[in-house]
């Protein structure tokens, strides 16, 4: 029972996917806030959508009033102009918003206090981390097999080493590919970007609280593409820089 | 413990107009580019080179810069320096 408690609390705790998952991660960063809250908003213009056409379609065919088949056969210029002008306006409504967004995600790499590396090898990710002089810190991340994993520990999702970052800092991630195609992605902070041999892509992300998030790769890259998860490790910053001040590798 | 904290500074390379997207393989290219090109004409030891050297080793991925250094070595970088 003990185990088994043990086991539930330490897979909720986590920010990892879940079996029959529907909606999106809890947010680890503003940037995915933000995106859940667009979400919603346009769930939200969604369902009203889908709401007054159902609407109208049940009064259009099973009514014999002011709605029905017959009523306005033939043109009614007042009625196009409302049914051009409302769906527009609509759109405007999602697209600003939407925009506002991706000109915010693309404005990492302004103000990072910190920059990792990051390399897709097939099947492993390696970090590395050199804003600190010759203080070079790198190291590979493997995924732990199913038969070395212990009590709650998660299933082709856990690593041997984490990626540990500081909370509330700004981090920019460079990444690239030293054989195929990979992708790194982080759901919680809303992190996607291609590793691409022999290109250097930009991204970045503010981790607003202390936690332990999972990715996997996104991108097939072979036999084992599903077997080289991420663990970003979020930490406060006097940790971090205590971690730094350890790590000799 | 107390003084390795005291070392340890969250710098690191700073945006750089002239490489504003996401595509930032030619930030690290110039960045080596410039650090070979200063040392040629100022020597290893001149300060001012190190700025290049410490933005392209934050920028540069490790093995293309293990690459390049033994490309220089020999004569077959292919930028101009």
């Amino acid at each position: 029972m003990k185990d088994f408690i043990k086991n539930v609390y330490c897979s909720l705790i986590r920010d990892a996917n879940e079996p029959w998952q529907l909606g999106f991660q809890d947010a680890g960063s503003p940037v995915m806030e933000e995106i859940i809250m667009l979400h919603d908003q346009i769930l939200f213009i969604l369902t009203i959508i889908v709401g007054v056409v159902l609407w109208l379609i049940i009064r259009i065919l099973l009514g014999n009033n002011y709605y029905s088949y017959y009523w306005n056969k033939l043109d009614g210029s007042l009625i196009e102009v409302i049914w051009t002008l409302i769906p527009a306006f609509i759109l405007i409504l999602i697209a600003f918003p939407s925009l506002r967004l991706l000109y915010i995600m693309d404005e990492c790499g302004f103000s990072a206090n910190i920059t990792i590396k990051v390399t897709g090898h097939q099947w492993y990710w390696s970090y590395s981390y050199e804003d600190y002089g010759e203080k070079n810190i790198e190291f590979d991340s493997y995924m732990i097999p199913t038969a070395d994993l212990e009590l709650g520990d998660l299933r082709l999702l856990e690593v041997d080493n984490r990626l540990i970052l500081p909370v509330d800092t700004n981090v920019r991630v460079l990444i690239t590919a030293a054989d195929v195609l990979h992708s790194w992605t982080v759901p919680s902070l809303a992190v996607k970007m291609d590793a691409v041999p022999g290109r250097i892509n930009e991204t970045g992300f503010l981790i607003k609280r202390p936690g332990i998030f999972y990715g996997q790769c996104s991108e097939i890259c072979g036999a084992n593409h599903s077997f080289m998860p991420i663990v970003v490790e979020s930490v406060s910053l006097s940790k971090y820089i205590d971690w730094i001040g350890r790590e000799d590798l | 413990m107390s003084e390795e904290k005291e070392k340890i500074v969250l710098k690191t390379a700073p945006f750089d107009n002239r490489f504003p997207n996401t595509n930032q393989t030619k930030n690290c290219w110039q960045n080596y580019v410039d650090y070979q090109r200063c040392i040629k004409a100022k020597g290893e030891d001149f300060e001012a080179c190190q700025y290049f050297k410490r933005i392209y080793r934050i920028m540069c991925p490790n093995h293309w810069v293990e690459q390049w250094d033994e490309q220089v070595e020999n004569g077959t970088f292919a930028g101009r320096i």
